[in-house]
């Protein structure tokens, strides 16, 4: 699968957050999405998933046109999105929280096999099945919201922020993770605050700056680039 | 072995659970046998049916989340439904019955597609003036409903071979009816909660962007909480005007549907028994303290204060609300990774 976004335009009242925002992200890659805080990139990711409506600006799957998103319809194409913080459903059990990310595959059969999956890539939601996600600690609610995704059968996850809050050595683990997810042929956009990481791991990357992308390039040259360095590797 | 064991366990639990419910409703259906106090029974005729209600409320409130203070509104539509088409058309009780709940449902449905889209206290908002709107609609429509003098019933009758059975004024049949009411209303919410429905309506409840992200299309299914919850009004709202034989608007204020909400609240949003204890427990205890005539309602008050500071989650409200109620801080989280790290170095 082939997802490009098109001149996205969004506003909020007044405000235009987004001012044309044009990237692609492919089956098997990983994209990076790297800005500050407040330029844009979490308003990307919704307005992908169909939560913010956009006023301007078309998506494109796989060469098929698409101006009106609405979200169930994009989940079931395959766009996933883990969003921001977290926010798995705190009061169902780990297993229930799995079950809900397979919400559309109503008749499929093989939800059970995939959930076994989910469980011998992330060991430790095997060891919580039963507990409520709001007991889980915040490295394993995001693998929880990672494995949650991950049944929807996603071509392409959109990933925000997965390392926020986690302690290093947990976030590592969580970006061995996408790693894994990717070479099975899952498509990542990520959103990352971590930007050395992603940059590293991203075939190809954007950087965007109050609503506008200003640069983009192969992860590992914008990694080499003074502007970047300066700006978000603290150089 | 151990999961032996642990098979075993659950179906002990289960055996227990249905040897407890068999026996609760032999002991209900048993239970004018042993008492012929017209009274109480009456009381609990009435605390089926506003059971019958919160059971409903819980769907919208309780489940998804959306908060409806002017539940009375739809509870009226179904009472009025059947009273209108038995006084202007002669239909009897029974024949009235689909037209009651699918009447609520409906209102439900068009009120529900046009205000869904408000959150939080706004929908409360507007659901209380809806329900204001609907009782004085109803007092004024003389022509139709009557208005404040209400319209007078006729009891429900019936008809087997060429005998025929009526219910009188007596509260005994009436007792039944609600029994079997209740019971089938408490069939269908546990169907429910179990369903992808179920699920999704929680999931919604929980985390509304969270749940579109799964592919939840979040407005049809709070528009399908909505509707369901208002047919169980009417449905509630039918048994209430065939038991009472007589509608007025008075039975659908404000106080009713602040009432419901509580009964909700007492006895553990979200929970199919609690919403049950709830409601008997706030039938009753009013009834309880009659005996201390017009300062009742500062005991009763107390009463809820208390449950609110001690027991905020409910009578049967589980673990599952308490948790709401004591998140978890972050600094927590961060200590349980740091052991998470430790684990994952092994």
């Amino acid at each position: 699968m082939h997802l490009k976004v098109n001149n996205l335009h969004i506003s909020y009242g007044k405000i235009e957050m987004l001012k044309g925002i044009t990237l692609e992200v492919s089956q098997g890659t990983i994209t990076a999405l790297v800005g500050a805080n407040g330029a844009g990139k979490s308003t990307t990711l919704m307005a992908i998933s169909g939560i913010l409506p956009f006023k301007e600006g078309s998506m494109d799957i796989d060469g098929r046109q698409i101006t009106r998103i609405k979200t169930d319809e994009i989940v079931a194409w395959g766009i996933v999105q883990v969003p921001e913080g977290r926010r798995v459903f705190r009061r169902l059990t780990v297993l229930e929280n799995l079950q809900m990310g397979a919400f559309l595959r109503r008749h499929d059969r093989t939800v059970k096999d995939d959930i076994e999956r989910v469980f011998s890539l992330l060991p430790i939601l095997s060891k919580r099945e039963k507990q409520e996600a709001g007991t889980l600690s915040g490295g394993e609610q995001q693998m929880l919201a990672i494995g949650r995704a991950l049944l929807a059968k996603p071509k392409i996850l959109l990933l925000d922020e997965p390392s926020l809050g986690l302690a290093p050595l947990v976030a590592e683990k969580i970006f061995d993770v996408l790693l894994k997810i990717q070479a099975e042929g899952v498509g990542i956009l990520l959103v990352e605050q971590n930007a050395r990481w992603a940059l590293e791991a991203a075939a190809w990357a954007y950087v965007i700056e109050t609503g506008k992308i200003v640069l983009e390039g192969e992860g590992r040259k914008l990694l080499m680039n003074t502007q970047v360095r300066k700006a978000y590797l603290g150089e | 072995m151990s999961k032996k064991n642990a098979t075993s366990g659950y179906n002990r639990g289960r055996l227990l659970r249905t040897a407890m419910t068999v026996g609760m409703l032999a002991i209900l259906f048993a239970l004018p046998y042993f008492n012929h106090n017209e009274y109480q029974l009456d009381v609990l005729v009435s605390a089926g049916i506003f059971a019958i209600l919160v059971l409903g409320l819980n769907v919208m409130t309780g489940y998804c989340g959306l908060l409806n203070l002017g539940y009375a509104a739809f509870f009226a539509s179904g009472a009025y439904t059947y009273a209108i088409l038995n006084v202007k058309y002669g239909l009897s009780f029974w024949v009235s019955l689909p037209a009651c709940i699918i009447s609520a449902g409906a209102l439900g449905l068009v009120f529900g597609s046009c205000v869904l889209r408000l959150k939080g206290d706004y929908l409360a908002l507007v659901t209380l003036g809806f329900g204001e709107i609907t009782r004085i609609a109803l007092n004024n429509m003389d022509g139709l409903t009557g208005g404040p003098n209400g319209l007078t019933l006729s009891h429900p009758v019936i008809r087997f071979a060429n005998k025929s059975f009526d219910f009188g004024i007596k509260s005994l049949p009436y007792y039944y009816l609600s029994l079997l009411a209740l019971l089938v209303t408490i069939i269908i919410m546990r169907r429910l909660s179990n369903s992808r429905f179920g699920r999704a309506w929680i999931a919604i409840k929980e985390d509304e962007v969270a749940a579109a992200c799964m592919g939840i299309n979040t407005g049809k299914l709070k528009l399908f909480a909505f509707c369901i919850g208002s047919a169980i009004a009417g449905f509630a709202g039918w048994l209430f005007a065939g038991k009472q034989g007589f509608v007025s608007p008075e039975s659908f204020d404000f106080t009713t549907s602040i009432m419901l909400v509580a009964m909700l609240v007492l006895g553990g949003i979200g929970s199919i028994s609690g919403a049950i204890v709830g409601a008997l427990a706030l039938t009753i205890i009013p009834e309880l303290l009659r005996p201390l005539q017009e300062y009742r309602m500062f005991l009763f008050g107390a009463i809820m204060i208390i449950m609110m500071l001690f027991r905020p989650q409910g009578l049967l409200g589980g673990v599952r609300i308490f948790e709401e109620f004591r998140p978890v801080s972050e600094r927590v989280r961060q200590e349980e990774d740091e052991v998470l790290a430790e684990d994952l170095k092994q």
